[in-house]
């Protein structure tokens, strides 16, 4: 019978720390948690060990740059690879497989660009001109069935537009005329079908890479398809990765890097964690350096006024889509009043609690620059709260309307963050407004989307990250018939002022940024199309042990190039 | 018994064949495609990416590819994980839910046996509510939230275990306690049940009757007779841990089966989605089946035709 | 059971004297089947407790949300993740309705007095400041609502589908048999995520889901009873006596199942709780503002460390029902088998 009896304290003793767990949750249990009195140094000294580790929020889907169009893929991508350019760690963006700044000819529609010469793959072989061009065609190839190629070139890249109108007939030849080319080993030339002022931005990123035509082509279908099978041409390589199910993965400092001398990291070590409470944990336990974005308030809480916790802002913006299918969102008043009624502070400041600003726009902050002015400077901001305002507006539109009533079918994303906003934007709406019901149906991101498509919907809550550094990326979203608008909105006077933009206007800069201005408060406030309602910040966990870790408004989001472990007397 | 197996076999593979086409025209009904930045293409780049996979073509059409190459063993590629054979996916994740399954399965009847056999043998006294109320308790609390508090304090508080990752054996410890608690209590519970009525049959009143010792009866008489019907519980138990628990996955960062195919399922991953479900339902029918064969082996009252000596 | 060595002599025994008369009497008094069954679940003082308990939930699930002046959907952004207070007990420290939350290093803060809030939450406040008493109960409510109607949905298919198949045997049963194995094969979460978008996400959905895939438990047990039960004496008679398929079933065999079936479908009620605890953890639960204990639970997860309250509240609320639950059916099998019988 001792085994009987042996189990039987192996399910006591494993009842009771269960238990211990569960009332310690509930008492308030008195732990001291070690007091981190951490003065700072004053000189920073390096540690012996320039190990970091890192966890991510999801595995790496591929690691072909032509491919990728995951955030965790670019931010790999761009540290064992090199573009053209590069963002340094002001934003600004720099050579990088480039010797200098290209140079334009004179309607800013040809592109010349000289390439360094001591930049290696990790094969031996030079990067030169004619690898940037086999990576761009293979890109823009329908038989590699890459989502971001066409989706970047098409209309901007000279012959891209033809080529994917050929679809999967189009023949070697076809994609040769595609307008990049090799003038000479380290000469590459780009032909635009337009003006592009931001065509700096593209060429830093990953779908612009270079690739090795004679290996990819030597590995055919292995190719990127785990560690073994990539080469490198960037500061790390990567050591170890099973392929896109791997949760585990490492870079090492790239020695034959051109710019190895400048790189104090030696690895990186990474694992993925998909659930933000177990991330904060593992942080805690001390097991890992830095953490995926957070955005749980009641997880950030815990962090705040600490030097753990960074916050930035990114790019993204979050809106709140009228469809206009609706008659009821035809009606300029009704939408003026939703616009006018949402306390986007309380919103940001108490239900989001995560250092996102509230925006009345839709270009976001420190995010487009023209001669180091930001767009948002000299920018208005537009339909500020009013609730007073608010309920004339409706008042005065549902008796346009003739109605007494409304109820709107809101669709919003499964997310937690985003079911609080909803339920906030719902109360906002609903207590200010006498007569509105509103319906929310939160669905999962494709579902989410296939709505938007069919039109779906009366109100959507949706946002919006940049593809590039420019206003654009924003501002021809709600083009009429435009694929974006999905709303059903239409104006002639904002067409034809990004219209301009986005051609007459492309060479110059200053009456450019003013018709996007001009664009925007047509959008906002003569036509009170979309509410927006947020610009995001992010928020991550760093050791301060870390110094150096960069992040970026776009891909890459984060950059590990930079990043020195210090000692700290702990 | 072979005509049996045989016909017992033939009914499996069609099972899976029905499983997999309903699962096929169900998965095919969710809308959205498959691709990843599907709302920034163009109809026109849109229609080249469906055309490239196969997706323009009727339902049915695809459904009959579909099923020709799966005949031929192909499941397809992952559509989120750039081209990567479902195959390949599956024979990396279902190691670690294997194993964490068979740990928790082995933790969980173990436990429960006793909590189960003590419940009867003291039935209805505090014993066994004690015991019912720990069996049930342990399912009672969310696993998100057991788990989370396991990780919580012997993880982070404590430091006792490693508080996520799957590198070694001690990464397996928090993550079994918690997939534990499931089995823990379906087994207890049937063990208590079986086990009353074991302890009620004529038999044991005999051994009782005869001066065997109160151990002598609880457990060669009683415990032997109870555990048969609790072992065929635990046959299709045991397919349902080792199918991976997202929950469970997630908060211990366990690259596992179960959160690829919920994320999957999300995402319009068809090769995926379809390739696990085929796995599962394959699984548990081999289990059913083998503990069907098992049933009759091990039941005396099946195996012993003759008469006992 | 103990085996007491006394000595037995013979002057001790006396002959009984036999009334022929009193040999046919019924010494118990004459019991029906629930009677009987009743008297045996109050032998079981966990099930009664637990009985107990249950109901006094269900009470409070509608009368709770009326005990405070502020509604489970009222928002007041201003005041939100306030912990627990209760009037009286606000200064008894130990007690965790003092109203003060504790800081990551441990020193303790009391968000009331920061923030000059004169209110009590009895039981604190969420991330938009909606009342988490109110929330708790309404949660409750539409938690065990939902349970009930796919326990009941359950029932009614499990049970039609069960007995048919049983009781008719032969080819239809394998027929029918291999269909169960086939719905079993189909991942839940596709029809779950189906089910919300061919109808509206909402409560309805998930009800619809939770018994699609739950009522082949059912359908098992009640087979397997009919099939016991069908050459029984009692069949075989009101066969004899010309009764049709459909009464023999719904008349003769089913009450005699009824026992099984009200512990198959006190079993459904925690699960169908749980299934809805897992879709609120996955983003596919209920629509807010509606609370459900699952997706109260889910919220409070995130807030584990920062705001425990909010974590621990619902979390024993839905412990507490899962517990009874499953006790009182665990009451109800001992009681209603007949084998069990002292």
């Amino acid at each position: 019978m001792k085994k009987s009896k042996l189990s039987l304290l192996l399910v006591l003793s494993l009842v009771l720390s269960m238990f211990l767990a569960a009332c310690s949750g509930g008492t308030k249990n008195e732990e001291k948690s070690k007091d981190e009195g951490k003065t700072k140094t004053t000189e920073e000294k390096l540690a012996a060990d320039q190990t970091l580790n890192v966890l991510e929020s999801a595995e790496i889907p591929t690691m072909d740059s032509a491919k990728n169009q995951d955030t965790m893929g670019g931010i790999m991508l761009n540290a064992v690879n090199e573009g053209l350019f590069r963002l340094d760690e002001n934003q600004k963006i720099v050579p990088a497989a480039a010797e200098s700044m290209p140079k334009y000819n004179e309607d800013k529609t040809v592109i010349t660009i000289k390439l360094r010469k001591d930049a290696k793959w990790s094969n031996g072989d030079p990067v030169t001109a004619h690898d940037f061009v086999f990576g761009w065609q293979r890109a823009l190839d329908p038989k590699t069935a890459s989502e971001y190629g066409p989706y970047f070139m098409e209309d901007r890249i000279k012959n891209a537009s033809e080529i994917i109108a050929k679809g999967e007939k189009a023949t070697p030849e076809d994609i040769k005329t595609l307008g990049i080319k090799a003038l000479d080993d380290y000469t590459l030339e780009i032909d635009l079908v337009r003006p592009l002022p931001y065509i700096e931005s593209y060429l830093a990123f990953y779908t612009f890479f270079p690739q090795n035509q004679k290996y990819v082509e030597a590995q055919g279908d292995k190719y990127a398809t785990d560690a073994a099978h990539i080469l490198f041409n960037g500061p790390f390589k990567m050591t170890k990765w099973d392929g896109p199910t791997a949760t585990e993965w490492a870079l090492e400092k790239n020695d034959t890097y051109w710019n190895a001398k400048n790189i104090t990291l030696k690895k990186v070590n990474f694992n993925v964690s998909k659930d933000p409470q177990a991330s904060a944990n593992a942080f805690e336990a001390g097991e890992v350096d830095v953490t995926p974005k957070l955005a749980q308030a009641a997880i950030l809480s815990q962090y705040q006024g600490s030097e753990e916790l960074l916050t930035y802002t990114e790019p993204s913006v979050f809106w709140l889509k009228m469809n206009q299918k609706n008659p009821a969102f035809q009606n300029l008043n009704i939408r003026k009043a939703i616009a006018l009624t949402v306390d986007k502070n309380a919103l940001v400041k108490d239900v989001l609690a995560n250092g996102s600003i509230a925006a009345d726009y839709i270009v976001p902050k420190e995010f487009a620059f023209n001669n180091g002015k930001d767009f948002r400077d000299g920018a208005a901001t537009y339909m500020k709260m009013n609730k007073e305002e608010a309920k004339k507006f409706w008042e005065k539109g549902l008796q346009e309307l003739g109605q007494k009533e409304l109820t709107f079918t809101y669709v919003g994303q499964d997310t937690e963050s985003s079911k609080k906003t909803d339920a906030f934007v719902k109360d906002q709406l609903e207590k200010t407004l006498p007569g509105l019901k509103i319906n929310i149906e939160s669905v999962p991101f494709k579902i989410r989307i296939d709505r938007e498509n069919k039109q779906d919907y009366d109100l959507l809550f949706a946002g919006w990250g940049p593809d590039y550094a420019d206003p654009m990326t924003y501002m021809d979203l709600f083009l009429t018939g435009g694929q974006n608008n999905r709303m059903s909105y239409s104006s002639a006077k904002y067409d034809e002022l990004v219209k301009a933009a986005q051609t007459t206007l492309g060479a110059k800069a200053d009456e450019r940024w003013k018709a996007l201005h001009d664009a925007e408060k047509v959008l906002l406030e003569d036509d009170a199309a979309i509410v927006p309602m947020y610009q995001r910040a992010a928020n991550i966990l760093v050791n301060p042990k870390v110094k150096g870790l960069v992040t970026h408004a776009m891909s890459p989001d984060m950059d590990f190039q930079h990043v020195k472990i210090v000692e700290t007397n702990k | 018994m072979a005509k049996y197996l045989l016909q017992r076999i033939v009914y499996m593979i069609l099972t899976l064949f029905i499983v997999a086409s309903v699962t096929f025209f169900l998965m095919k009904l969710i809308p959205g495609t498959p691709f990843n930045s599907a709302e920034k293409l163009t109809p026109q780049q849109l229609h080249i990416m469906q055309e490239k996979y196969g997706l323009n073509d009727p339902v049915p059409i695809q459904y009959v590819h579909y099923i020709a190459n799966l005949v031929k063993g192909d499941l397809g590629v992952s559509f989120q994980f750039d081209n990567t054979p479902v195959t390949k996916l599956l024979q990396i994740r279902i190691g670690p839910s294997a194993v964490l399954g068979i740990q928790a399965m082995i933790l969980g009847a173990l436990i429960g046996i006793v909590l189960g056999v003590v419940a009867a043998l003291k039935q209805n006294t505090w014993v066994d509510y004690g015991s019912t109320f720990i069996a049930v308790v342990g399912k009672s609390i969310p696993s998100f939230i057991f788990a989370g508090l396991l990780q919580y304090y012997l993880g982070v508080k404590l430091g006792w275990f490693p508080v996520m990752f799957w590198k070694g054996p001690e990464y397996t410890i928090m993550p079994t306690i918690a997939l534990a608690m499931f089995p823990i209590s379906i087994t207890a519970r049937f063990m208590r049940t079986e086990m009353v009525e074991v302890l009620g049959t004529e038999y044991i009143t005999l051994a009782k009757a005869k001066g065997a010792s109160y151990w002598q009866i609880s457990v060669k008489h009683a415990l032997r007779n109870a555990l048969i019907p609790v072992v065929t519980v635990l046959g299709p138990l045991a397919v349902g841990l080792m199918t991976g628990s997202l929950v469970i996955e997630n908060i211990f960062g366990i690259p596992g089966i179960g959160e690829q195919f919920v994320k999957a399922i999300m995402v319009n991953d068809y090769p995926v989605i379809m390739g696990t479900n085929i796995l599962f339902a394959a699984l548990f029918v081999v289990i059913i089946l083998v503990v069907d064969i098992l049933y009759g082996i091990i039941d005396p009252r099946i195996r012993i035709s003759g008469g006992k000596s | 059971m103990l085996n007491k060595e006394t000595a037995i002599s013979k002057d001790m025994f006396a002959p009984a004297h036999i009334d022929p008369s009193k040999s046919e009497k019924i010494s118990k008094p004459s019991l029906n089947f629930w009677q009987d069954s009743w008297l045996r679940v109050k032998k079981n003082k966990g099930a009664v407790l637990s009985l107990v308990i249950i109901v006094i939930v269900i009470f409070l699930a509608f009368v709770g949300p009326l005990l405070t002046p502020y509604k489970f959907d009222t928002q007041n952004t201003k005041n939100n993740n306030l912990p627990p207070r209760i009037q009286g007990l606000e200064n008894i420290h130990w007690l965790p309705f003092d109203g003060t939350l504790k800081r990551k290093n441990g020193t303790e803060y009391n968000p009331y007095e920061i923030r000059e809030v004169k209110e009590y939450y009895w039981f604190g406040t969420d991330g938009l400041g909606r009342d988490l008493f109110a929330r708790l109960w309404k949660g409750t409510q539409i938690s065990l609502f939902i349970a009930f109607m796919a326990a009941l949905v359950d029932m009614l298919i499990g049970v039609t589908y069960g007995a048919i198949s049983g009781y008719l045997g032969g080819r239809v049963d394998s027929v029918m048999q291999r269909i169960v194995e086939i719905i079993v094969g189909i991942p839940n979460l596709i029809v779950v995520v189906l089910m919300i978008l061919v109808l509206k996400p909402g409560i309805v959905p998930i009800i619809i889901a939770i018994a699609l895939t739950g009522w082949t438990s059912m359908a098992r047990v009640v087979r397997a009873q009919v099939l016991k039960f069908k050459n029984q004496e009692f069949v075989l008679a009101a066969k004899t006596l010309g009764a049709s398929n459909g009464s023999i079933i719904f008349k003769h065999m089913i009450p005699n199942m009824f026992g099984v079936i009200i512990i198959n479908t006190m079993f459904s009620i925690p699960n169908a709780i749980f299934f809805e605890a897992f879709l609120s953890f996955i983003g596919l639960g209920l629509q807010e503002p509606n609370a459900s204990l699952g997706t109260l639970v889910n919220d409070g997860y995130h807030s584990m460390i920062a705001f425990p309250y909010q974590m621990i509240i619902p979390s024993i609320m839905i412990a507490l029902i899962m517990v009874c639950f499953n006790l009182v059916a665990d009451g109800l099998r001992d009681a209603f088998d007949p084998k069990m019988r002292d």
